[in-house]
């Protein structure tokens, strides 16, 4: 037992790609079994065993990140670095992949439920499985062309899942989706050609040694390489929903099935924030880009939640949040790639930034799931039709106003440890304009989300609703769990800065994780 | 004649861009989408065919002739690192078209027309 | 108007400070809004939307919500929108209509975005 927990722990990056990956294949198979042998539906127990083991692997990875400080790097096909690709496995790796396979399982243990009148479900599942395996690979890989491949692994299965209700709107949604995201993913491609013109490797460790030394003969940053980084910024940015690269977010989330558009929120904008900093802060080490993100993260801000303030569907309207909040996170990660200002600074807007990212994660997928249980049993998300539903799914509407007020800030849930953080940074640089804008646009985030809420939940209920019943067990339990991790990273935010804290080191000190990946291999 | 590989793929990938922009129909949308992709794995394959700083390099395919004298094989021959990254590139693309146009099949079946303009359900 | 260093902003002090300033303004909020309602006009009582029926009770019919365009029993909808697309004008009318749902739009912007991003990093980063 010893030997095989020993063998099995040596392994554990790749059995965390691994495990979503072939688990998703398989589930076609045993869906195809499954009817010919019994009743039961045994994709949807077969997935959930899938997306529990994936959790169960970020256990011991982070552990020992988290709790001892170490990263683990894992060598494909035993190939020494930086001719082989590797999977480095340090904080902001796994925060990233805690998160995603956290919100992968809720969404799936919340689909068992929400899905269980609609037909292919096999391939649902395949898809969510893989769109997992692509967010665990992005957060976990030291090769930039992995990155990539990853990426479009991710991207595509999105683009099919945003389409999974052959509708005209979400056909629709999911085209605008695919075009822009395309246009996105090619733009990192051709960043990834133009470093490797630059420089000859593809490994991100050794991209960020060498960048160094091209700067240094040019005497200046070459054209070549702003450009490449500009197009970074360009691809990365457009997953997570920056201003003005932002347009395709509102409609492929209204059209999505709720699950989806819990996961994308959750899972792809935490992982392209990860991508976006590894990419900009470590391989090219241009932390004075932070000045970029902070205007970017200000009026992407304004912008999402001022048209948040006149939406009348509730997707759309969480939609909206959803790009004013990674303004937040761009606010506050711009501030903390200002390390010439004063170091301490500098880490309490990281950590502010990156706890936000971690605080956006649980309740943002927490308010689209609690609105799929709100369609689940009414059928429309129009909220000018319905209202008073407080009475008939009161979990919904507890955890529901849980969620809405995480987000606008309130003491003592998660999302005013995080905003405090920020707004302390802003004072704190001399600069408290940036305090008054995120205070005023917080202040605007609680009245549409109490708007939203009153109109959902409170008021008298139309005729055609009144026998809409609670929901079933297993979307109440995804509801109930994050609802759970708002209020226990409210009450203790030293455990969230936990977890986020060891984030921020390998992207301001890069050779700690330039030696451990390189192995001391330097060619 | 002065190398035209790289402005010959900037200019797939601007008119591609154009395609996207201004052409009302949605497949021939698609078919800007992949002229631009196309024109970033020419890029891609022009960096490894000009990264020797050699006149005219040889196919990266070991021969008889070579056996013996591989470091000058190696000085000699196009990178194939990156021809082997627009493999897997192009793999990816394609997927991504399959996927486009069975999306536009079913567009044309709900809503009867292929102009952008008019399948905005989603606005706002 | 107060420094921030006297409102204990960096210290400890700071949560505490804020959940004060909130809970004053939500105080402040809700005696703004019931001296509102109260010298709004009064709904009818049920005596008053009783019908005459020669003395048999009649029970008052509710219209109910959906059947009804502009609705007054509902405390949102027309009445939230109009004063705030009314304040902000310019934005709306030129932000929010430029979402307009055509794709096309939406490339030109990312087009113009990522030449401003390209822009905008050169003129950082030299």
């Amino acid at each position: 037992m010893m030997w095989f927990a020993a063998r099995i722990s040596e392994h554990l990056p790749i059995f965390a790609v691994a495990i979503p990956l072939l688990g998703g294949f398989v589930t076609p198979l045993i869906g195809i079994l499954g009817e010919r042998w019994s009743s039961i539906k045994a994709v949807d127990y077969f997935a959930l065993i899938i997306a529990v083991l994936t959790f169960l692997t970020m256990i011991p990875l982070a552990r020992g990140v988290i709790g001892g400080g170490e990263i683990f790097v894992y060598e494909l096909a035993g190939r020494i670095p930086p001719w082989g690709i590797s999977l480095a496995v340090d904080g902001l790796s796994i925060l990233a992949g805690l998160i995603a396979a956290g919100i992968t399982l809720a969404v799936v243990i919340f689909s068992i439920g929400f899905m269980k009148k609609e037909e292919g479900l096999d391939k649902y599942y395949l898809l969510l499985l893989i769109m997992c395996a692509g967010m665990i690979g992005i957060s976990f890989t030291a090769d930039i062309f992995n990155l990539y491949v990853f990426f479009e692994i991710m991207s595509i299965s999105s683009y099919a899942l945003v389409a999974y209700y052959r509708t005209g709107r979400s056909l629709e949604g999911s085209f605008k989706y695919l075009i822009m995201g395309t246009i996105g993913t090619v733009s990192i491609l051709w960043g990834i050609a133009i470093v490797y013109g630059a420089v000859g490797t593809l490994n991100i460790a050794d991209l960020s040694v060498r960048l160094v030394a091209v700067s240094e003969i040019a005497a200046g940053v070459p054209l070549s390489i702003i450009f490449a980084l500009a197009l970074f910024v360009a691809g990365f940015g457009l997953k997570i929903g920056m201003v003005p690269l932002h347009a395709w977010l509102p409609d492929a989330y209204q059209a999505a099935p709720a699950p989806i558009s819990a996961v994308l929120a959750g899972g792809t904008t935490v992982v392209g924030v990860a991508a976006l900093l590894r990419v900009t802060y470590l391989l090219f080490d241009a932390l004075a880009i932070g000045y970029m993100f902070i205007g970017l993260g200000l009026i992407t801000m304004v912008i999402g939640s001022f048209i948040a303030l006149v939406q009348e569907d509730l997707k759309r309207l969480l939609a909206y949040s959803g790009i004013s909040q990674m303004g937040y996170i761009l606010l506050g990660v711009g501030l903390g790639g200002l390390g010439g200002i004063g170091v301490s600074e500098a880490i309490l807007g990281f950590e502010g930034g990156m706890f936000h990212l971690l605080n956006n994660a649980i309740y943002k997928p927490l308010l689209f799931l609690c609105a799929g249980a709100v369609i689940y049993r009414v059928g429309t998300s129009n909220m000018e039709e319905i209202g008073g539903l407080a009475k008939k799914m009161p979990v919904t509407a507890a955890t529901f106003l849980i969620g809405v007020l995480a987000l606008a800030g309130i003491p003592p849930l998660n999302g005013f440890a995080s905003k405090w953080l920020i707004y302390v940074t802003g004072v704190q640089v001399n600069q408290p304009i940036l305090t008054v804008i995120a205070v005023v646009v917080s202040g605007l985030t609680l009245a549409y989300l109490l708007k939203a809420f009153t109109m959902v939940f409170l008021g008298p209920v139309p005729a055609k609703f009144e026998n809409v019943g609670k929901v079933p067990v297993s979307l109440q339990i995804p509801m109930l769990a994050l609802a759970a991790l708002c209020i226990v990273f409210g009450i203790l935010p030293g455990l969230g800065l936990e977890l986020v804290g060891p984030a921020w080191e390998p992207l301001f000190d890069h050779v700690p994780y330039v030696e451990a990946v390189l192995g001391g291999v330097i060619p | 004649m002065f190398p035209l590989h790289y402005p010959v793929a900037i200019l797939m990938f601007l008119v591609g861009v154009y395609c996207l922009l201004y052409r009302r129909n949605l497949i021939k949308m698609v078919i800007g989408l992949v002229l631009l992709t196309d024109g970033v794995h020419l890029f891609l394959v022009s960096v490894g065919y000009n990264i020797r700083n050699v006149e005219n390099p040889i196919p990266p395919i070991l021969t008889e002739r070579w056996l013996d004298s591989i470091p000058e094989f190696a000085a000699q021959s196009v990178d194939p690192l990156p021809q082997v990254l627009v493999l897997t590139s192009i793999v990816i693309d394609i997927s991504i078209v399959a996927l486009a146009l069975s999306l536009v099949i079913y567009i044309y079946n709900k809503y009867g027309t292929l102009n952008p303009h008019e399948i905005r359900e989603l606005r706002g | 108007m107060i420094a921030p260093s006297v409102l204990g902003v960096a210290s400890y002090w700071g949560p505490i400070t804020a959940s004060i300033i909130m809970v004053v303004g939500a105080v402040i909020a809700w005696i703004a809004v019931s001296w509102s309602r109260s010298s709004a006009p009064q709904d009818p009582t049920e005596e008053k939307l009783a019908t005459y029926a020669c003395g048999e009770e009649v029970k008052a019919e509710r219209t109910r919500p959906s059947d009804i365009e502009i609705d007054e029993t509902r405390p949102h909808g027309e009445r939230f929108f109009s004063p705030i697309k009314e304040i902000f004008k310019g934005f709306y009318e030129s932000i929010w209509a430029g979402h307009t749902g055509d794709l096309s739009t939406y490339l030109i912007w990312l087009v113009f975005g990522i030449v401003i991003l390209i822009v905008l990093i050169w003129i950082i980063l030299i």
